[in-house]
């Protein structure tokens, strides 16, 4: 679902809650399968607590290593996971990841949400603080939009 | 703003605030790069910059494809998982 600032992913999975939540929170867990592509393996170290930090070191089949690290913001046993997330493959600097998991019994209603930083800390080569300004802009487009 | 470019003072006029407050805004406006502003004596003109607003709409769209991928990976792990049991 596309939104300003973020973007939101929702899964079915056919496990129930626990063992969705471990997969995303025990780093040899996390290892099997945190990666985007085939031929991709991933070193994980994480520190689960609030504040805690965990990183993700990818390397992909030519053996570029993408890495991808931040901190827990929240932790709640076997429903809920919010962590900061920078990766400078991106340009992106502490956006935010929500997991949420709803038990289903025997499957798990996986609802993902990466909100982009509403201050100016997201980078994209030199074009610092750009993003912070959408939601300016976009009101002074609005006003614009009526007065034109 | 984005087809011709817009004088200050038009950007100023619909809002409840001096035409220095603005100009302030459209600083940070132009220091983020979403707004180029030129200088004709004492007129100030701002054009709209669309590249970064291309840009986010691509991080968010990539952003989306790696946590499709992402899922589509965890989705085989737990089903491995489950085979294993």
């Amino acid at each position: 679902m596309p939104m300003n600032d973020g973007i939101t992913v929702r899964r079915v999975l056919s496990s129930p809650c626990k063992q969705v939540f471990e997969a995303w929170t025990r780093p040899e867990l996390m290892a099997r399968w945190f990666f985007a592509g085939v031929g991709w393996t991933t070193k994980v170290t994480a520190d689960l607590r609030v504040g805690g930090r965990y990183q993700l070191s990818m390397r992909d089949a030519s053996g570029t290593v993408h890495e991808q690290f931040g901190e827990y913001r929240e932790i709640v046993p076997v429903t809920r996971l919010v962590f900061t997330w920078s990766c400078p493959d991106l340009g992106l600097v502490d956006s935010v990841v929500t997991i949420n998991l709803v038990d289903l019994g025997a499957r798990t209603e996986l609802e993902l949400t990466h909100v982009l930083p509403p201050d100016p800390k997201v980078r994209r080569g030199h074009e610092e603080g750009w993003i912070g300004c959408l939601t300016n802009l976009e009101r002074l487009l609005g006003h614009l939009g009526h007065h034109a | 703003m984005s087809a011709g470019g817009a004088v200050m003072s038009d950007l100023a006029e619909p809002f409840a605030m001096s035409l220095e407050a603005v100009s302030k805004h459209v600083r940070v406006l132009e220091k983020a790069r979403l707004v180029r502003r030129t200088r004709n004596g004492r007129t100030h003109r701002c054009r709209l910059r669309p590249e970064p607003l291309k840009d986010a709409a691509r991080v968010l769209t990539q952003l989306a494809s790696l946590w499709n991928k992402r899922l589509d990976s965890l989705e085989r792990f737990l089903l491995e998982l489950k085979g294993a049991e």
